[in-house]
């Protein structure tokens, strides 16, 4: 079967046959919905708001414009959707902190002991969602969507510098993460 | 002694350095161990990041959107 391109699949779209949509979910469906579980850190809401974000694309599909690539464009929709969810949830969090004392919360792993001899990827996974959600952003699209950080600095709407310290900092942020878990032999 | 920048180290993993900074970097590794500890450390982070695997989404999930 012929690989059709983003271009030739919304292309087929717009001339009516809506099916061909669903091609354009498989071949994104994993890598944003990585992006959204790290950013929301929450299986459900993540899948929720991807939902979200594939069906605000098909009905803004007319408005794309091809000077940018697709999926620019469409994790774009992706990060803002994250980014709404997130205010709303913090929103929510900050009433029900209102009658609740601060109390020190140190950095933690929120798994079980025994959990630690998950794969690889799961502690990598879970160490990432230690990060702050724009560090956990930019090393997700450098490295999971093989993003340039132009690229990312489109999405994020950031400049290309920012994006490189970002970068920086969340390795860094993911060593030190690391380290404080002691996980540099199962991961390092 | 002084020792490299988180910065120096991250431009190491990512290959930013000039040449000149290059040498000088390769220099101070071959006799700093705390720093060549930290290179390795670097490196071994971008390794695992480039090496890491998406997430699945949840199947199905064409059906509901469609």
């Amino acid at each position: 079967m012929k690989h059709l391109s983003d271009i030739e699949i919304i292309d087929s779209v717009l001339q009516g046959n809506a099916n061909d949509y669903s091609l354009l979910i498989s071949r994104y469906k994993h890598k944003a919905f990585s992006l959204l579980k790290r950013m929301l850190k929450n299986e459900l809401d993540a899948e929720e708001v991807l939902q979200d974000c594939f069906v605000k694309a098909f009905f803004a599909l007319k408005s794309f414009k091809r000077e940018a690539k697709f999926s620019t464009w469409f994790y774009r929709i992706v990060y803002n959707s994250g980014v709404t969810k997130l205010s709303g949830k913090r929103r929510k969090i900050e009433q029900e902190m209102l009658s609740i004392d601060n109390e020190d919360n140190p950095l933690t792993l929120s798994v079980p002991e025994k959990e630690f001899t998950q794969e690889k990827n799961e502690l990598l996974n879970l160490a990432i969602q230690e990060l702050p959600e724009n560090y956990s952003v930019v090393i997700t699209l450098f490295y999971l969507e093989s993003m340039s950080c132009e690229e990312i600095s489109k999405i994020i709407n950031t400049s290309v510098n920012n994006v490189k310290v970002l970068l920086h900092r969340s390795r860094t942020a993911l060593k030190e993460i690391i380290s404080q878990k002691h996980l540099e032999k199962e991961l390092l | 002694m002084k020792h490299l920048t988180i910065d120096e180290l991250n431009r190491l993993v990512d290959n930013e350095l000039s040449q000149q900074e290059k040498i000088v970097v390769e220099q101070h590794l071959s006799e700093c161990s705390f720093c060549s500890d930290e290179s390795k450390s670097f490196k071994s982070i971008n390794s695992l990041l480039i090496e890491q695997h998406e997430e699945k989404a949840p199947d199905g999930i064409e059906i509901l959107i469609m």
